[in-house]
């Protein structure tokens, strides 16, 4: 389960509002390669993870995404809370504020709203991991072009601390692929889906599935 | 911040700090692992040495204190902490000789950055032992973080406030809600 710390993982200090970049910034909170959707991508992936080892790291690195979410959305916060309504005009935030005023709201920078289709959970390890090494690699992409649009050092020293550690959960994710890999068969990783066509053992207590079913299930 | 008679707490507490203060009250014991107020301990653990100490929170050596809090060397009234020999008012922190000492807003932010930096320390370190449980090097160092936030948290907790809604102090009410949040950004 979660607990809450009261305290965010890095300082966020900003002290000027700056509606255009909290538009861009606001894609790492609910856009498809921001925070909310890494973290929900991996600690949804994990229940089908047959090994510890991966277990610990998407559910470590999950939470870890939850707290730079909590970033993010504090840059967002400090970078839109005492806007004026001219400001707001002015800095082309009237479409988001009209709905949500200065709240935070899980959206792309161009809109399009926060959905599980930014994301898959395909009950594959394989599968799975190659995901969250495309995913870190998007949302480290991500964080180059808000780098490339902002010049103000107290904002690009909490978007560098956060890109930083996208490269690090990449390594992660890749030993964690490579430990995947070593327990299967080293001629054919493809051989068998470990999350689901494992022979189980007499003492199991799940449903036990193997691959010498001979009655079509679905009727 | 001082805490007096703490085991009174009424108020839907009383079974709870019956259980807890009888198991302090007749601390007329050996190895007496925890604080052992208002009674004459033998081997208290918490350095409650020799002689009879009240309200003897951590570190009151050998004379009688009064409302010591911790670090409180010989005789000293309202004593935060570490107000060394002389009687000192209102101390507030590694105050020596001083009354009305105060280390101001600083104390506060260093001790959050030394939270922050050991935490950080440790959720990398913690990334690492996920996929490598075994190194050696891994696991000292994630010993040695965990020592120094472990401190540092518990330091912050007493002077500042809880940082997690399992650390509540409840004779300072529900200090949990209080401010800042921190999305709020500070000093």
């Amino acid at each position: 389960m979660w607990n809450y710390e009261k305290r965010l993982q890095y300082p966020v200090n900003i002290k000027e509002n700056n509606p255009k970049l909290a538009k861009v910034i606001m894609s790492q909170f609910g856009g498809p390669d921001g925070e909310l959707a890494a973290s929900m991508r991996y600690l949804s992936q994990r229940y089908a993870m047959p090994y510890k080892e991966v277990m610990a790291t998407l559910t470590d690195i999950g939470t870890e995404e939850l707290a730079h979410m909590e970033m993010i959305s504090a840059i967002v916060h400090q970078l839109t809370d005492k806007l004026t309504p001219q400001e707001i005009i002015d800095g082309g935030f009237a479409d988001y504020y009209v709905d949500h005023t200065v709240g935070l709201w899980p959206q792309a920078a161009g809109g399009v709203p926060f959905t599980a289709t930014f994301f898959q959970s395909k009950g594959d390890p394989i599968t799975d991991l190659h995901e969250d090494l495309a995913a870190e690699q998007k949302a480290r992409t991500t964080y180059d072009n808000i780098l490339r649009l902002v010049g103000d050092c107290e904002i690009r020293d909490v978007i560098k601390f956060l890109r930083a550690r996208e490269i690090v959960h990449y390594q992660r994710f890749g030993e964690a692929l490579r430990i995947v890999q070593d327990k299967l068969d080293s001629k054919n990783f493809y051989a068998f889906n470990p999350a689901f066509d494992v022979k189980k053992d007499k003492n199991c207590h799940k449903s036990c599935n193997n691959l010498n079913v001979k009655k079509t299930l679905y009727k | 911040m001082i805490q007096t008679n703490c085991r009174n707490v009424n108020n839907g507490l009383n079974n709870y700090s019956n259980n807890v203060s009888s198991r302090f009250n007749n601390c007329n014991l050996s190895n007496c692992n925890k604080s052992c107020n208002n009674n004459v301990v033998n081997n208290c653990d918490k350095d409650c040495n020799n002689n009879m100490v009240s309200n003897c929170d951590k570190g009151c050596n050998n004379n009688v204190v009064s409302n010591c809090h911790k670090g409180c060397n010989n005789m000293v009234s309202n004593c935060d902490k570490g107000c060394n020999n002389n009687i000192v008012n209102n101390c507030d922190r590694t105050c020596d000789n001083l009354v009305n000492c105060n280390k101001g807003c600083s104390d506060k932010y260093e001790l959050m950055e030394i939270i922050t930096q050991a935490s950080f320390a440790l959720d990398d370190i913690k990334l690492f032992l996920d996929t490598h449980p075994c190194d050696v090097g891994a696991l000292k160092a994630y010993e040695e973080y965990k020592k120094i936030r472990k401190v540092a948290w518990m330091e912050y907790t007493r002077e500042y406030g809880p940082l997690s809604a399992y650390d509540v102090d409840v004779c300072n009410q529900w200090s949990w809600i209080e401010k800042p949040w921190p999305w709020e950004g500070g000093c």
